[in-house]
């Protein structure tokens, strides 16, 4: 069951980026081919999932929200696992008083879920996907901060760091060389979940008109767009919430598969946030 | 316990201050004009001086700090541009809608988490188990705002049970109010009840595993009540600790689907004062979200040390 769920996530979280690539070299339609005649029509030989109310290639929006979702969620997540491992490190590797004073930081940018700081950035910046993309890297900040300084902590205390420790290298150096390596796996894990969540965030907050902007395509945008159209073309509303649960689905299964593969006393520190 | 608490309330105070710093740092210190930004790009030189001297951006940066920390105790979140009114009573006012929401949101997020959790639990590895871990991977997959529409289409358009969205005000018609929120409130506890879900089955597969539990079964006590009293509220600890966390999730959430269902609450008031650049409602806005998921977090985090004796004694795990 376990092995299946790995498989399946992985296949999904591969469908992804695969159309995500494809739709940088091919898509059906070009992504700003508008056809006001052909406005919202429904599935066809021509348009297999139907056109938006521009006329434009739902598969094509698609295809095209793909890359947009996975850019997005890599650098988002990226920045934010960078800044945190960082932070989670230094903290655990110091103690003290700077551990003290890093972990309380870290739960004041708790408070700031990715919707609220992308509220605040964009209030002063204006909208655009760089913006939501720094307001999700924001939120992942303290999340990987957290989960680095658990099992950090941890990695300390086991005989292969303690030996280094007692050779008489720098803090440093063992945190380089042999706690980040103990923990990389936590770190892969917690990535693969944060990916999601991010992409979830993405999509909400294209959704409010505060992340992509038109025209650029994206699954969040195109929900807003299909809620328009609710009561008389139901199905618009149906392929963007698939794409983005199938992709999320994939992280979250991957992140269990491998999560399951790893040292029982590490396996506790990953969290499992919801947005 | 008393040392403890000293040390979580001191812990809250820092969190405030430095929240309150970051807001007033992004809206304050980075590069851009806030009074450009509000009066938009056609403002005369005068108006902009007149708005500037308003929002107090002609004095020094630490004065102004001082200024906003000094207001922020007092409860003053300083008077709205374009509503013309004082923040704190328009946030007031929006607040009838979005705690309800929200505390709807939590109730019934621990009303599908914990028992779902507990079945789980009870029945490892067996076909309601895996059924249960099947929908909540599900659950979390799903995006709250794309469940409202799907909830908006099936109970609101196909069947017409419930509201597809507005929102009546509770004076006007308090059934009303209530029914429109319910689809929003489930929209938003299926994320968080599946994350609660995965969490109480594990605490209770630790719990069940434990000596004292053994012992009960051995001694002949019922299925029933060895779950539920003997095992669930020694699991209960860790889902405390998670329910303080998703608090501000769902205050995130409600964000989001007060947009969804059209529903007048902080969310929308938030999202339209961006989008008219009124910088005193969105700092004042998420000054409050802030501090609310906040003192949410800390009281459960206090009910948490009440309950475990062992974190009075190690602080936290």
């Amino acid at each position: 069951m376990r092995r299946g769920g790995l498989a399946l996530g992985l296949g999904l979280i591969g469908a992804i980026v695969a159309m995500a690539a494809l739709s940088l070299v091919w898509t059906p339609y070009p992504v700003d081919a508008i056809d006001v005649a052909g406005r919202l029509a429904g599935p066809s030989a021509t348009h297999w999932l139907g056109t938006d109310h521009f006329g434009r290639d739902i598969l094509t929006l698609i295809l095209a929200g793909a890359r947009t979702a996975v850019v997005v969620g890599l650098i988002a997540v990226g920045a934010g696992m960078a800044v945190g491992v960082a932070v989670g490190a230094a903290a655990a590797g110091a103690g003290g008083v700077l551990d003290e004073a890093l972990m309380r930081l870290s739960d004041a940018a708790f408070a700031f879920p990715a919707v609220v700081s992308a509220l605040l950035i964009t209030s002063l910046f204006g909208a655009g996907t760089l913006n939501a993309m720094i307001a999700i890297a924001i939120f992942n900040v303290p999340v990987f901060a957290r989960t680095t300084r658990s099992a950090a902590r941890q990695a300390w205390r086991r005989d292969h760091v303690r030996a280094a420790v007692a050779l008489g290298k720098s803090r440093l150096a063992v945190t380089r060389d042999h706690v980040l390596p103990t923990i990389a796996g936590v770190l892969v894990v917690q990535g693969a979940l944060q990916f999601g969540l991010a992409i979830l965030a993405e999509a909400a907050l294209s959704y409010l008109g505060i992340g992509a902007q038109p025209p650029e395509p994206s699954w969040g945008r195109m929900l807003n767009d299909a809620q328009t159209y609710l009561f008389g073309q139901p199905w618009l509303a149906l392929y963007p919430g698939l794409a983005i649960s199938l992709a999320v689905l994939g992280c979250n299964l991957v992140g269990d598969g491998l999560r399951d593969g790893l040292d029982p006393r590490l396996r506790r520190v990953v969290r499992r946030l919801a947005t | 316990m008393t040392r403890y608490l000293a040390g979580r309330v001191f812990a809250l105070a820092v969190t405030f201050v430095l929240a309150a710093l970051a807001v007033f740092a992004v809206l304050d210190l980075l590069p851009g004009d806030p009074a450009r930004v509000m009066l938009g790009i056609g403002a005369t030189d005068d108006a902009l001086a007149a708005l500037r001297h308003d929002l107090g951006l002609d004095r020094p940066a630490h004065v102004r700090l001082l200024g906003w920390l000094g207001d922020l105790a007092r409860g003053d979140l300083g008077v709205s541009h374009t509503y013309g009114m004082p923040v704190g009573s328009l946030v007031l006012d929006r607040l009838a809608v979005t705690a309800p929401l929200a505390l709807l949101a939590l109730a019934l997020t621990v009303a599908l988490g914990v028992p779902a959790g507990v079945a789980a639990a009870a029945r490892r590895g067996r076909a309601a188990d895996l059924a249960i871990l099947a929908v909540s991977q599900i659950g979390l997959a799903v995006p709250g705002f794309w469940l409202g529409i799907l909830l908006i289409l099936a109970f609101g358009v196909g069947l017409g049970w419930l509201p597809a969205g507005g929102f009546p005000g509770w004076r006007e018609d308090p059934a009303g109010a209530l029914a429109a929120l319910v689809l929003p409130a489930f929209a938003l506890a299926l994320a968080q009840g599946a994350v609660l879900a995965r969490i109480t089955r594990a605490a209770m597969l630790e719990t069940l595993n434990e000596d004292y539990t053994r012992m009960a079964l051995a001694k002949g006590m019922g299925r029933a009540r060895l779950l539920w009293r003997h095992a669930l509220p020694n699991a209960l600890v860790p889902v405390l600790a998670l329910i303080g966390l998703q608090v501000t999730f769902l205050i995130a959430g409600a964000i989001v689907l007060e947009t969804v269902f059209t529903l007048p609450g902080l969310g929308r008031l938030v999202l339209q004062a961006v989008t008219q650049r009124d910088l005193v409602v969105v700092r004042g806005v998420i000054m409050v979200l802030v501090v609310g998921a906040v003192l949410i977090a800390f009281t459960v985090d206090a009910l948490h040390a009440l309950l475990d004796p062992r974190l009075r004694a190690e602080g936290r795990p």
